[in-house]
């Protein structure tokens, strides 16, 4: 059997998974259950991470001022994380219709990339009255935010050489494979910051974890707020769990999570924030939490980024 | 490996995988083995976040209750230096001998570079201004904020000896606590003595090694009149004093001061935007305003993230350029001031703090503590400016011009 008919085959059969596992988030076992793809001898990436040319992920940008990965999704209009356009510490938005944005697709050979002007910007609702309400100005306050953390950006051009990336509005499972990507850094969080023409795209194809794992020691969450957590987050492993595992870096926000759908690759998750350990000095993530895009998320995602014109 | 290559392991993997999960159901999982564990040795707690936020002059009795009804209102306290050439009059300080006489070391007797409290460059002042000046400090020093020195006549002390120095601070502490008597309203209390006096910033900025000394002499705890990167952590010197420098900061934002290098000190971004005069276009206020409000968010937010370093934000009794540096301290403090782990504290709050960590100081210094991290969008902007001392703007008299 081809890969490709084994995937067709496996889908058939996590939709079926998929349901029975959907009730994870209300889980009551004492261990949080450990995922079985959980492997370190795989290839990292983000932090510590593979390289690729921006080529293979056609629909995948950086977005210069805002420095934050966003992806293509309609022509002209670029989904990305609502915490790339929202100032935490000023409790405004950081990005306005008229502004003018950069975008690249390879920082380091295209710095200059394409500059256009912002006709709109649209954040998640939940996420601005979350974040006007309290200062999200850490990933502990971010992490158990009962909100999506996702945003469209539109402009006054479309890009042609920028690829568009279809969205999935069906839900992820634990176990299911992911790409996950972004321009971030990649040494660790707290440990410096790339320039712009250094800057590349990374990827690493991991697995969904349980939304257990994000209550950790050191982490916000606790097993209360797993729920929550469930309800608008798919988690991957970082290096601070095993540490080949990929890790999100700032820069790395609001970057497309890709899952195979036959052959094509579809976005079905965003980039958004992750969990730390106490004693960590270099900012490994445990775990990294990736918005929903499903039309089983809590707070509806998918019916709100087809009102954007995002999902057609 | 090349993408192909791991786009086909992919594809195989994931299939593995789901066959794996559908076959086994969802919790028949074994205990992976964390390969990433901590390394269990002590590591130092992350510190607050101290903001000191502080204004030179007394003059302007409208702005102290302004600022004090601010700080009111924000729950934060101020940390006022005060000059006591504001609190008697050009008659007293020019008497020979009594309570109030001042003769500035190097300047003659009776004069100070910013006029006394009745003074002659501010027509209209009387005895019950003086009488205001006083109460409203007793009511800030009351309410919790801090009074300080800002030496009496408000003359550059950069070429003093520690001699003049002595002689200031003997001076200041004659005239400023024998004020209310020297004025006529010895009913009014200032409600602290001079031993609660324990900060001090150099007009101009102008210090002397001699200075050092004389603070030392004093019982002074601290000095803010140095300039450092926005990163530093206050260290103590061997006389004995905590050096609060003020930051060296890039201008940020737009217009023609954008780039310029500065201090986070209104009159230093009032010279960088406008040459320290009043900008003849009151439309670039609203440049001015968002310039300063970016520049010091960005340095918060550097330091916030980072080592946590101090912020030091000195302002004066004035609203120059049509209060643009007012407004954009007071919104940047309504910013800041409320959110997790930040301490809008005075520079007497800060010492105490620094006293009792001084063994961490090195840690903090090199950021050897778990940093707060942000959600994954980057947004270090670079704000330290190189600095020189010689080069460093300083407020002459226009201290006094409170406008």
């Amino acid at each position: 059997m081809s890969s490709r008919l084994l995937l067709v085959a496996s889908l058939a059969l996590l939709a079926a998974s998929a349901v029975g596992c959907a009730g994870d988030a209300e889980r009551t076992e004492d261990e949080a259950p450990v995922d079985d793809d959980v492997r370190a001898d795989e290839a990292a990436a983000l932090i510590n991470g593979e390289v690729v040319s921006a080529a293979q992920f056609p629909a995948t940008v950086f977005l210069v001022q805002r420095k934050c990965t966003a992806a293509k999704v309609a022509p002209a209009t670029f989904l990305t994380a609502a915490h790339c356009v929202f100032d935490a510490l000023m409790k405004s938005p950081s990005i306005m219709k008229g502004d003018p944005l950069t975008i690249t697709r390879d920082p380091s050979k295209d710095p200059t990339g394409t500059t256009v002007n912002v006709t709109d910007v649209i954040m998640s609702p939940e996420w601005q009255a979350a974040c006007t309400a309290q200062a999200c100005v850490s990933s502990d306050i971010t992490a158990k935010l009962d909100a999506p953390d996702v945003a469209i950006i539109k402009v006054d051009k479309d890009l042609e050489d920028v690829r568009t990336a279809v969205v999935d509005e069906k839900p992820l499972a634990r176990g299911d494979r992911v790409i996950v990507l972004g321009y971030g850094c990649e040494a660790g969080v707290q440990a410096g910051r790339p320039k712009l023409d250094e800057r590349r795209l990374k990827f690493s194809e991991t697995a969904v974890i349980s939304p257990f794992r994000a209550a950790h020691a050191g982490s916000p969450i606790t097993r209360d707020d797993v729920p929550t957590v469930a309800s608008s987050y798919a988690l991957t492993a970082g290096p601070g769990f095993v540490k080949a595992r990929a890790g999100l870096c700032p820069g790395d926000s609001g970057g497309p999570v890709y899952r195979w759908r036959g052959s094509a690759l579809v976005v079905v998750g965003v980039n958004s924030t992750y969990t730390f350990r106490t004693d960590d000095l270099v900012g490994m993530p445990v775990t990294n939490f990736h918005t929903r895009l499903d039309n089983q998320s809590k707070h509806f995602v998918a019916r709100w980024l087809r009102d954007q014109g995002a999902i057609r | 490996m090349s993408l192909r290559r791991f786009f086909a392991r992919s594809v195989a993997l994931s299939a593995f995988a789901m066959l794996a999960v559908a076959a086994q159901g969802c919790a028949s999982e074994t205990q992976a083995d964390d390969t990433a564990s901590g390394t269990g040795a002590q590591v130092a707690q992350r510190p607050p976040q101290f903001i000191a936020l502080a204004f030179d002059g007394s003059f302007n009795n409208a702005f102290w209750a302004e600022s004090r009804e601010f700080a009111k209102a924000n729950n934060l306290k101020f940390t006022y230096f005060v000059n006591p050439s504001y609190y008697v009059t050009k008659r007293a300080a020019s008497s020979s001998g009594g309570d109030g006489s001042y003769c500035g070391p190097t300047h003659g007797c009776g004069s100070s570079a910013i006029g006394f409290g009745d003074n002659s460059k501010e027509p209209g002042q009387t005895m019950n201004d003086i009488r205001q000046r006083l109460e409203l400090t007793a009511l800030a020093a009351a309410e919790g904020n801090e009074i300080g020195s800002h030496a009496v006549g408000h003359w550059d002390g950069s070429g003093w000896s520690k001699a003049h120095w002595d002689s200031e601070f003997e001076q200041f502490d004659r005239i400023f606590f024998n004020a209310a008597k020297t004025a006529g309203f010895p009913e009014v209390n200032l409600g602290f003595t001079k031993d609660d006096l324990v900060g001090f910033r150099a007009p101009q900025l102008g210090h002397s090694p001699g200075l050092y000394q004389t603070l030392s002499e004093h019982n002074y705890a601290y000095d803010t009149s140095k300039v450092a990167q926005p990163n530093y952590w206050p260290q103590k010197s061997s006389a004995g004093i905590w050096n609060m420098a003020l930051a060296s900061l890039k201008v940020l934002g737009s217009g023609g001061s954008a780039g310029k290098n500065t201090l986070s000190m209104d009159y230093n971004f009032y010279v960088a935007d406008s040459k320290g005069v009043a900008d003849p276009n009151p439309a670039n206020y609203a440049v001015h305003e968002r310039n300063m409000l970016a520049t010091y968010m960005a340095y918060f937010s550097n330091n916030y993230y980072g080592n946590r370093a101090p912020l030091h934000i000195g302002h004066h009794f004035s609203k120059w350029n049509g209060g643009a540096y007012w407004n954009a301290m007071q919104r940047f403090a309504k910013n800041v001031c409320g959110l997790p782990e930040v301490k809008c504290v005075t520079y007497k709050e800060l010492t105490a703090y620094l006293e009792a960590n001084s063994s961490k100081l090195s840690d903090y210094q090199g950021g050897n503590f778990p940093k707060m991290a942000r959600p994954p969008a980057d947004e270090e902007i670079d704000v330290a400016a190189p600095f020189d001392e010689a080069s460093i703007a300083r407020e002459g008299d226009a201290a006094h011009n409170e406008e």
